[in-house]
């Protein structure tokens, strides 16, 4: 049992601050905060993994490198009824600019979700906003983007549902934001391409996956430590 | 306004600039975190949270069961 015990939302707090340098730790942050309000043993034992997870590599960080390109894409996921307190789902999105991670988000959801499809399809808007933005950045800074971004998804159902509105019965709750992703692909600005589960890096935005899935996601997220003896 | 040069600590972050390209990190935070904890001793595991982990807000862990 943490010492800290006084300071439960504090340490919280630091924990979300060294989320800027750790993108890996975000879903487990996202979880633990939900519970500060009345923080107990169960929540604490849970910040105090992390914590030991952080003694393992205190000196992990973000490498920004050039890889040549200015591209932008993104992945996402949702893990579908997450919660087990009320249902919810939880989705996620990592974006990269160039090959560098930029932003990413691990989010409960506001409502629950009735199906899978719907979990990700929430997920994805999310992951379209936040490419949109980087888009319009990247052009005030005097880097138009033409290219079509591609935001990588695993759930072949919603990207099916995306590209052509079936399966109305499933998804007519959720109209907006099926014409919303819908209007964005017509126009070209987006594209879901299908990525395989295990290729799928929002994974850890989204629930807690076992340690060779989070090692090999830390890889590809850019993260490494410059101080680790090699 | 002065300068100051390149940027190496700011906010607890940490700037490191070489050919490969640019890289921020948190150490000293990370550090004086475990250490204002008491975990520097501790023993460290491998990933933050335990697979397919689920947290419970304490009043409803008992009546809420797996699954639906």
């Amino acid at each position: 049992m943490l010492k800290f015990s006084k300071h439960r939302q504090r340490l919280v707090g630091k924990l979300i601050y060294l989320s800027h340098t750790h993108p890996n730790i975000t879903y487990e942050v996202n979880v633990v905060s939900q519970f500060m309000h009345d923080p107990r043993k169960l929540h604490m034992d849970v910040v105090e993994k992390i914590l030991r997870y952080l003694k393992s590599t205190p000196g992990k960080g973000i490498l920004f490198s050039n890889h040549g390109n200015l591209k932008v894409e993104g992945y996402t996921d949702a893990d579908w009824a997450g919660s087990n307190d009320d249902r919810r789902s939880t989705s996620g999105y990592f974006t990269f600019v160039g090959g560098n991670l930029v932003t990413w988000r691990s989010k409960k959801q506001l409502v629950v979700a009735r199906y899978s499809a719907e979990a990700e399809f929430r997920g994805m808007t999310l992951g379209v906003c936040e490419l949109l933005w980087i888009k319009n950045v990247l052009s005030d800074l005097g880097f138009k983007q033409n290219e079509t971004m591609s935001l990588y998804c695993d759930n072949t159902l919603a990207i099916a549902i995306a590209h052509n509105p079936v399966q109305h019965d499933r998804t007519k709750h959720v109209e907006i934001y099926r014409h919303f992703i819908k209007e964005k692909l017509e126009v070209g600005i987006i594209s879901f391409p299908f990525v395989r589960s295990e290729l799928q890096l929002a994974d850890v935005l989204t629930k807690g996956v076992s340690s060779k899935m989070f090692n090999e996601s830390l890889f590809k997220l850019g993260m490494c430590d410059i101080h680790a003896p090699t | 306004m002065k300068q100051l040069g390149n940027l190496k600590y700011f906010l607890g972050i940490e700037v490191a600039r070489s050919k490969h390209g640019i890289f921020l990190c948190q150490r000293k935070y990370t550090i004086d975190l475990l250490s204002e904890t008491e975990l520097l001793g501790s023993k460290p595991v491998d990933t933050p949270i335990e697979q397919n982990h689920k947290l419970f807000q304490c009043s409803n862990s008992a009546n809420i069961g797996k699954g639906w």
